[in-house]
């Protein structure tokens, strides 16, 4: 026996009848299988529509709430700051915030201005002394 | 599923077919005609028993399915199908470890002597088959009794063409010797 016959006897399995009746389970399986597939998604779909239409006719609904108006937006209206005149402060007078007064040059040989800048850049405290 | 009368007309319906593309939907019937066999024998070869190639052949249809028919050519899907089944098979082989029993074959109710000693020698080779290596027993059966070219068993197997025909020549000298062992 030669490798050749080895080759020919394995090429006479394939005209080696497939048994009909296996052909036929195979196929029956396959069938089942796709039917139970394509049914599983119409079945969920029809089980999740009926839970929400319980849940939906069981459900208590919530009292009516009363309207109410919703608080008006305050919108804090800042006024443009007039061009600042040149006043005289009175003395230890505490400088309005976020105002910066920047005395007259001519003052500022009259008076001792002891200016602290604070972490804030809108804060300034003016020490003013005569 | 054993035992149960499959009425040959009732084939899946197109409308199941709906995940594949719709072009080719009603193309899934006409593969699984054209390739059940081919599968199942070559699941049969592999396993050694009709029940276990059934499921495999089964399995790879219905992967099939869920995959669609996107493949370019008829190549492509033979290829695929072969290597899911194998696959398969191989798993099945593994968790197994190795198959022991003798192959079943067909029963020939027509049997003259002629066809006696052929029925012999295929049941001899069987169990000479089932003496392989899980992988060299699948490149035997895809190379020489499916007849597949080498590059598509390479393919098939995620292998090289070389590392094929090395199986193959060694599975065929391990043939030889089993069935000259088997006559003496």
């Amino acid at each position: 026996m030669t490798e050749d016959d080895i080759r020919r006897m394995l090429r006479d399995l394939r005209e080696e009848p497939v048994p009909p009746d296996s052909l036929a389970r195979v196929r029956m399986a396959v069938d089942e299988r796709l039917t139970r597939r394509s049914r599983t998604p119409w079945l969920a779909a029809a089980f999740a529509t009926l839970t929400l239409a319980g849940v939906a006719t069981f459900m208590p609904r919530p009292a009516a709430l009363p309207l109410t108006p919703s608080p008006a937006r305050v919108v804090a209206h800042q006024p443009t700051p007039a061009p600042l005149e040149p006043v005289t402060l009175p003395a230890r007078a505490v400088a309005p915030k976020q105002q910066r007064i920047r005395r007259p040059a001519s003052r500022r040989s009259e008076s001792m201005v002891i200016r602290i800048e604070t972490p804030d850049p809108d804060v300034l405290i003016l020490l003013v002394g005569d | 599923m054993r035992g149960v009368t499959f009425n040959q007309q009732r084939m899946p319906d197109v409308a199941l077919m709906s995940d594949l593309p719709i072009t080719l939907a009603d193309s899934f019937e006409q593969v699984f005609r054209e390739r059940e066999a081919d599968v199942l024998r070559t699941a049969y070869r592999i396993l050694g028993n009709w029940a276990d190639a059934e499921d495999v052949a089964q399995e790879t249809f219905i992967r099939l399915h869920k995959h669609g028919l996107r493949f370019p050519n008829d190549i492509a899907l033979k290829c695929w199908l072969y290597r899911v089944a194998v696959n398969l098979c191989l798993d099945r082989t593994r968790s197994r470890r190795r198959f022991e029993e003798v192959p079943e074959t067909i029963a020939c109710s027509t049997s003259v002597e002629a066809d006696a000693i052929r029925d012999e020698q295929r049941q001899t080779l069987m169990a000479a088959l089932a003496t392989l290596p899980p992988k060299e027993r699948a490149a035997v059966v895809l190379r020489e009794i499916e007849e597949l070219s080498t590059a598509e068993v390479a393919e098939i197997l995620g292998s090289t063409d070389g590392t094929i025909r090395s199986q193959v020549a060694k599975a065929i000298a391990k043939l030889r010797s089993t069935l000259l062992g088997a006559r003496q």
